[in-house]
């Protein structure tokens, strides 16, 4: 088991909550805890590894965040 | 400005896969990945993710129109009515203990059809507006009614095009059964569960029974050729068969494909395979070790292909959107407007395993009747939650435009359908075989290649299966 405590940078903070939530759910193992603006990753493997995973999730709600209003008029524009 | 519809997904491996909405995807370099995280993107960056059509450019409308048709491609649409399953009895020669539509016994009565609901069946067929039609005899034990068969058979007369599937246990195929199934345009369904001591112990009951059964399948296969015959195994996870033993009792059949499934958790896996309920990492680890049987089999005879049912048709979402019409894995997953099951009393089901959780008391799924129709607001209750494309898991999911939803699976398993889908076994199974999908799309070895051509059925082997961005 790995435990490593990374810093939140400011334009993730906004999607810190949902990262740290939905991460555990889909990457096997992983815990995520949010300690004022730093997240502390504890679960199997290396420390390099949870922080990848980490990254990589909240990199992933920055994009979808970033794209969310451009996705749904696409699909209102399938759907109309 | 641009268009970013793209997710991630970081595999076991380390890569970060990039897929977009349109289900195009690309494997990103760490450099790559710390480049986006940063906002450092180069015009390097920037081109190779529009070329692979992870980036949408507003001066660039035919980018932009590819994008959208590839999203509409993967909506599935619900078109006419043009596929039944019917049971035109509960009653069964059999009694496996798994038996996920908790069968009757072959002598009790009133589990068929009566008069007035194959009336009501034939005038339902004729109503079709299709001009295709597939139907499956699903059960109990289909061909104890074989004169119900052969009149919706026969009522199907007009299409331009009608496909039957006899799913059946194969224990009796006297001379009725067997004019049915040597039709061209029937084929069968049935369940191999391995060698013979394995079949026996969880189907027939006994050697003398499996006998019966393997005799009636290979005279099934010699008259009429392999593709005749789509046979499923169910596995104990608890005590899978060794993967080489199961492969065997397959192609020394000449059967290539296998549905490697788990036992259900409906019917009477209810009490008797509790566990059935959630599938744990061993039983991915056993699916994983199987495939890659598979594909080393494959290398060793390539005059040959066996392939893992399941696993093609994963494939064939990601490479093929619209070609896979499996109906347990689409989004949308409309209920009763395609498809529809009728059961031995006429009524109807939006799917089978509905039809399973009635029968076990769990919850009554049914939307309607045979007579008086099903287009009410039961149907419309299910289908307000049948799609992933609203829900906050699946919208962060790289695979959402390859997955499905299965409501009905929710239920059995869980009695609702709020559940949060990261936590649903539906969830998991999907996670993981996808995941391995990609591993094996991203993999150097030969051997993998090969397979996966042969399971897309493509002319060659391509050099890559994935792009990867630098």
């Amino acid at each position: 088991m790995a435990s490593v405590t990374v810093g939140i940078a400011e334009r993730d903070l906004g999607h810190a909550v949902e990262a740290a939530v939905r991460l555990p759910g889909v990457a096997g193992g992983l815990r995520v805890r949010l300690e004022g603006r730093d997240a502390v990753l504890e679960g199997p493997g290396r420390a390099d590894a949870l922080l990848r995973r980490w990254r990589v999730a909240l990199l992933n709600e920055r994009l979808l965040s970033e794209a969310n209003a451009d996705r749904n008029a696409l699909l209102a524009e399938l759907v109309a | 400005m641009s268009f970013a519809p793209f997710r991630l997904r970081e595999l076991e491996d380390g890569g970060t896969l990039m897929v977009s909405d349109a289900g195009r995807f690309a494997m990103a370099s760490d450099g790559l990945v710390d480049r986006l995280a940063d906002e450092a993107l180069t015009a390097s960056d920037l081109g190779a993710l529009s070329a692979a059509g992870l980036l949408i450019r507003d001066d660039d409308p035919l980018a932009r129109a590819a994008h959208v048709r590839g999203v509409a491609d993967r909506i599935a649409p619900a078109g006419a009515l043009d596929y039944l399953i019917l049971v035109p009895t509960l009653r069964c020669n059999l009694s496996c203990s798994y038996c996920q539509v908790s069968r009757v016994s072959a002598g009790a009565p009133g589990y068929d059809w009566s008069d007035d609901t194959l009336e009501a069946v034939l005038a339902l067929i004729d109503g079709l507006a299709t001009t295709r039609v597939k139907i499956e005899f699903q059960g109990g034990e289909p061909t104890l009614r074989p004169d119900l068969i052969r009149a919706v058979i026969d009522r199907c007369a007009r299409f331009d095009h009608a496909e039957f599937v006899v799913c059946t246990n194969l224990q009796r195929v006297d001379a009725e059964v067997s004019a049915i199934l040597e039709r061209p345009d029937v084929f069968v369904s049935t369940s191999l569960d391995g060698d013979v001591a394995t079949h026996a112990r969880q189907r027939t009951g006994s050697a003398v029974a499996t006998g019966t059964f393997l005799a009636n399948l290979r005279g099934l296969i010699d008259a009429h050729g392999p593709r005749k015959v789509s046979a499923l195994p169910t596995v104990d996870p608890s005590a899978p068969p060794d993967p080489d033993a199961l492969i065997d009792a397959y192609a020394g059949l000449g059967l290539d494909s296998v549905f490697l499934r788990p036992i259900n958790f409906q019917g009477f896996a209810r009490k008797r395979h509790a566990a059935s309920r959630e599938q744990d990492g061993e039983w991915r680890r056993y699916y994983e070790r199987f495939v890659r049987r598979l594909i080393e089999r494959n290398w060793e005879d390539r005059g040959r292909v066996l392939e893992e049912t399941y696993l093609s048709i994963v494939l064939r979402r990601i490479f093929r959107p619209g070609a896979e019409r499996h109906v347990d894995l689409r989004n949308p997953n409309p209920m009763g407007v395609d498809y529809v099951v009728i059961d031995h009393d006429g009524t109807v089901y939006p799917t089978d395993e509905a039809r399973m959780l009635a029968r076990s008391g769990v919850v009554d799924l049914s939307i309607g009747d045979v007579r008086s129709g099903w287009d009410g607001p039961r149907r419309d209750l299910l289908n307000a939650s049948s799609t992933s494309q609203f829900d906050p898991d699946c919208l962060r999911c790289a695979y959402q435009p390859y997955c499905g939803r299965d409501v009905v699976d929710d239920l059995a398993r869980y009695g609702r359908i709020d559940v949060p889908r990261r936590d649903t076994e539906f969830c998991r199974r999907h996670l993981h075989v996808f995941d391995f999908a990609f591993e094996l799309i991203y993999s150097a070895d030969e051997a993998v290649a090969h397979s996966l051509s042969r399971w897309l059925r493509l002319p060659g082997t391509p050099a890559a299966f994935g792009t990867r961005l630098a």
